[in-house]
């Protein structure tokens, strides 16, 4: 939080230094003048593309469209005599509703397809342009009306086309800053991380990439006006594609979602040009190389890289290291194990909530191709209740549980119920609104996000969807503390799921269940990767989860672990179910002990020898 | 009605929108990339290959010497630019970028080479012919031809050869494609050499057509792209119908609807289309692993 504030005033303050050094002082000449003001507002446009590139993974080559939209907009709004204090969050909003629009629209492909249509609403803007004459002066271009300001009481004129674009500049990183850092970003990082980690949180990846697009659209819109009273005149030629690629050059170069990087990449392409003056050929040959050299050797980017190296002999080394050694809590008595059992038991019922309804699977049948995965597969989980799923490696146990949870579409399938709701006609974003939730064999955590973070989006957007009014009084950070406590992750709280040794990630996912609060938690080989102690600990969130009344849906190969804590086992064996009972009636069953081991004993046999 | 030559002339423009389609989804498919500097990769070689054609070589012989070349440059490409990036996470959207600094680089080059005016290249054959009521250079009919052979060459090539078999399997899961001992980098190599080899062919009656510029690639490329979306990133059978249609769509638009919104038209057909069809027509939606 300090360190967020920190960074924030020193953005701020290096706007003014410079509208100072160059705008007041008047250290440098005109010619200055105009380069700081180009370099400002390319640093605007150069973070609208950074800014969704790091918040989505997608490389826009249309954001030249919006600075277009935000350049024409300001012109003629200013032609009506509005003052640029109105233009500014009109031109925002509008430029966001088109955003979020396009980004609405194009979020139902994959973010590649995303990718290249932003192609395509470059293209397109250029021939409207082109052809809206009366708005845009067509192919001619248009001069820069005088725009009126409400807070100087005038017309501003180039010589205010500094201020304007470094106020522009730090109001815009500054917001960027906050939204990015805040609960918004943290969602967008959780997606951009992990897709499928986060529908199971309940985010909607379209909804959520469409208002990340929007930001970035109100980004570069303010770009346009900056630029736009800058330069003075309007054509289509600067907001053509060669504009969107260096944009991307800029980006590259200065690596995403930083603001020096943005400040240095804009520097970039817009001093490379100055530098080879009347040299077209060879600053475009510069650009592209150094482009193509920074991402094969520093694929971040030149800031990022620089800071990591900063960075990199005083902190990550030891950090890292220390992260090796933290684990948990090693409680040596017997005592303090029953203690932390009964602790966590606690936990896990204070934070779960009861079970109402029933999960019924029947008739289910999924095929890949001519493959048959699962055939007639039926089974319930009466609320309350544990079940156990086992059987041997391609039994279907994973496609059982990715049907569930809506990444794989069944063949045909008679009932796929969670109480009143049919599970497969909801989208597998909203079933953890039904109560659905599920842990990862691999734990899945997100990358982008520390273990403090990943647990606050689950206490809040994950809650929220899964409880909804019923969600307590306990606020997210009240909950991320009580898990972070509960499970021993506090020492780990600020880290980066791949700096965790994987028993503490797994630990950390369930951590992520309990904080979402599901009714039904379908567990993926929770037991797997786990040491001994950790084992214990998990058993014992088990225990909590099925005090509290919540159904569970075990799938595991510690056929051991599964018997102790199951209610009832379902063995599934080439995609079938091949016996279901009690544990006692399952470790008896023939077909089971064939199923795993062969044909090798006849326990029948031998029982009746014995008898 | 004049909609029969219209629809002639799609089609024999769609031929080259067709061939770039066909290489960008080889390429994709095999390596993840999509290859925005394919089309600047014929355009520089179309140059070289004017050099020689200045110099008295035979038209036929600079073309099949501009396939291979084409061909070799994507593959050093692919060499020395993609595989070096690994597997690191959003890499499609990274080696993408690096394609689209590939092609300000080369376009930089022939630029500082060549210049910037247009030259006229020549084509393989002159006069026109008479179709259905419309006239079109026999040239352009040529391309048409050759490019049909070329595709159905490809689809020899994927279909009935073993290799062909080997590239189709490391396409649809590279890991097992290892583990039953497939050479993925060659198979990479391959793919990046057919991809841009077929470009180039395109590039080479492209130029004809018109003349010689260094952005020649640019307006043809982003209709290939078109009807990649249309046909879906993952199809070659999809890729080859979406360039033709995306030819005749255009002519179509430019005819009856108006020539100054072209782009504008074709690329909210697209839209509409990939409503009713995310992964395109024929194309698979990639699905993730857990």
């Amino acid at each position: 939080m300090k360190g967020d504030t920190r960074r924030r005033i020193a953005i701020v303050l290096v706007f003014v230094l410079v509208w100072v050094v160059v705008g007041r002082a008047e250290l440098v000449g005109d010619y200055g003048k105009l380069l700081a003001t180009t370099i400002a507002f390319n640093a605007i446009a150069v973070l609208s593309i950074s800014t969704l590139a790091g918040a989505t993974g997608i490389w826009s080559l249309g954001h030249t469209a919006f600075i277009a939209l935000g350049a024409y907009l300001c012109a003629n709004l200013a032609k009506m005599q509005i003052p640029l204090e109105l233009i500014v969050p009109a031109v925002a909003a509008a430029a966001a509703a088109v955003g979020y629009f396009l980004g609405l629209s194009a979020g139902r492909f994959s973010i590649l397809y995303f990718g290249l249509l932003t192609l395509a609403v470059a293209l397109t803007s250029m021939e409207i342009i082109g052809r809206m004459i009366g708005y845009t002066g067509g192919d001619q271009g248009m001069p820069m009306p005088p725009v009126p300001s409400w807070l100087l009481q005038r017309n501003l004129n180039s010589r205010d086309a500094l201020t304007v674009a470094l106020a522009l500049g730090a109001i815009v990183f500054v917001i960027t800053d906050i939204i990015i850092k805040g609960s918004r970003g943290r969602r967008w990082r959780a997606i951009k991380s992990h897709r499928m980690a986060s529908i199971s949180m309940g985010l909607v990846p379209h909804q959520e990439n469409a208002l990340a697009f929007a930001l970035s659209a109100a980004i570069a819109s303010a770009a346009g006006i900056a630029g736009a009273l800058a330069i003075g005149y309007l054509e289509p030629e600067s907001f053509n594609l060669d504009a969107g690629v260096m944009l991307i050059v800029a980006t590259v170069v200065g690596g995403i979602a930083s603001f020096w990087g943005a400040v240095l990449g804009a520097a970039f392409v817009v001093g490379t040009p100055e530098v080879f003056r009347g040299l077209h050929d060879v600053s475009a040959f510069a650009l592209g190389f150094v482009m193509v050299a920074v991402l094969l050797f520093m694929p971040r980017g030149v800031v990022p890289a620089l800071i990591a190296l900063l960075c990199w002999s005083r902190q990550r080394a030891p950090a890292a290291a220390q992260a090796k050694h933290a684990q948990h809590a090693q409680p040596d008595a017997a005592d303090d194990h029953e203690q932390l059992a009964q602790r966590i038991t606690a936990l896990a019922a204070q934070l779960m909530p009861a079970a109402k309804s029933a999960l019924v699977v029947e008739n289910l049948s999924v095929s890949f191709g001519g493959l048959k995965a699962l055939s007639d597969v039926s089974l319930q989980v009466p609320p309350g209740q544990t079940i156990g799923l086992i059987g041997p490696n391609g039994a279907g146990k994973t496609t059982l549980l990715n049907v569930l949870s809506g990444y794989v579409t069944s063949s045909s399938c008679k009932q796929l119920q969670l109480g009143q709701a049919d599970l497969a006609a909801v989208a597998h974003y909203r079933r953890l609104r039904q109560g659905f939730g599920r842990t990862f064999q691999h734990a899945e955590l997100f990358n982008e996000l520390t273990i403090r973070e990943m647990l606050m989006v689950a206490a809040s957007v994950g809650r929220t969807q899964a409880l909804g009014a019923a969600a307590g009084v306990l606020t997210p950070e009240q909950i991320t503390q009580l898990i972070l406590e509960g499970l021993d992750l506090n020492e780990v709280a600020e880290r980066f799921p791949d700096e965790l040794p994987f028993g503490i990630q797994k630990v950390a996912d369930i951590g992520r269940i309990l904080a979402i609060g599901p009714s039904l938690v379908a567990l993926d080989e929770p037991f797997s990767g786990l040491d001994h102690s950790e084992t214990r600990e998990l058993r014992a969130i088990l225990l909590g989860m099925k005090a509290a009344g919540v159904s569970i849906l075990i799938i595991d190969h510690a056929v051991h672990e599964v018997f102790n804590i199951a209610d009832q086992v379902v063995v599934l064996d080439f995609g079938q179910v091949i016996a279901s009972g009690t544990p006692r009636e399952i470790q008896r069953n023939p077909d089971v002990q064939r199923a795993y081991f062969g044909s090798v004993a006849h326990p029948t046999k031998e029982d009746a020898a014995h008898a | 009605m004049d909609v029969i030559p219209v629809i002639v002339s799609g089609i024999a423009s769609g031929s080259a929108y067709a061939l770039l389609a066909l290489g960008i989804v080889i390429i994709f498919r095999s390596t993840d990339t999509v290859h925005f500097a394919i089309g600047d990769t014929g355009t520089l070689v179309v140059y070289i290959a004017a050099l020689a054609v200045a110099q008295g070589a035979p038209l036929m012989v600079a073309l099949v010497i501009s396939l291979l070349l084409g061909g070799l440059i994507g593959s050093a490409t692919q060499r020395l630019l993609i595989r070096p990036l690994g597997h690191r996470r959003n890499i499609v959207f990274i080696a993408l970028v690096v394609t689209i600094g590939l092609g300000l680089l080369i376009r930089a080059l022939i630029g500082a080479v060549w210049g910037h005016q247009a030259t006229p290249f020549p084509p393989l054959i002159s006069g026109s012919v008479s179709i259905a009521g419309v006239v079109i250079a026999a040239n352009k009919l040529l391309a048409t031809g050759i490019a049909l052979c070329a595709m159905l060459l490809v689809g020899w090539f994927f279909g009935r050869t073993a290799l062909g078999a080997a590239m189709r399997a490391s396409a649809e899961d590279p890991f097992a494609a290892r583990l039953i001992g497939l050479n993925a980098d060659r198979i990479a190599l391959l793919s990046w050499f057919l991809g841009c080899s077929l470009a180039t062919l395109a590039l080479f009656f492209l130029a004809a057509e018109s003349s010689l510029t260094p952005t020649l690639a640019n307006h043809p490329l982003f209709r290939a792209f078109a009807g990649v979306f249309l046909g879906g990133l993952t199809s070659m059978p999809g890729a080859v119908a979406g360039g033709f249609a995306i030819g005749v769509l255009d002519n179509l638009a430019g005819r009856y609807v108006s020539a100054n919104f072209r782009d504008t038209i074709v690329f909210g057909v697209i839209v509409a289309i990939l409503f009713l069809r995310p992964a395109g027509f024929m194309g698979a939606l990639r699905t993730e692993r857990v």
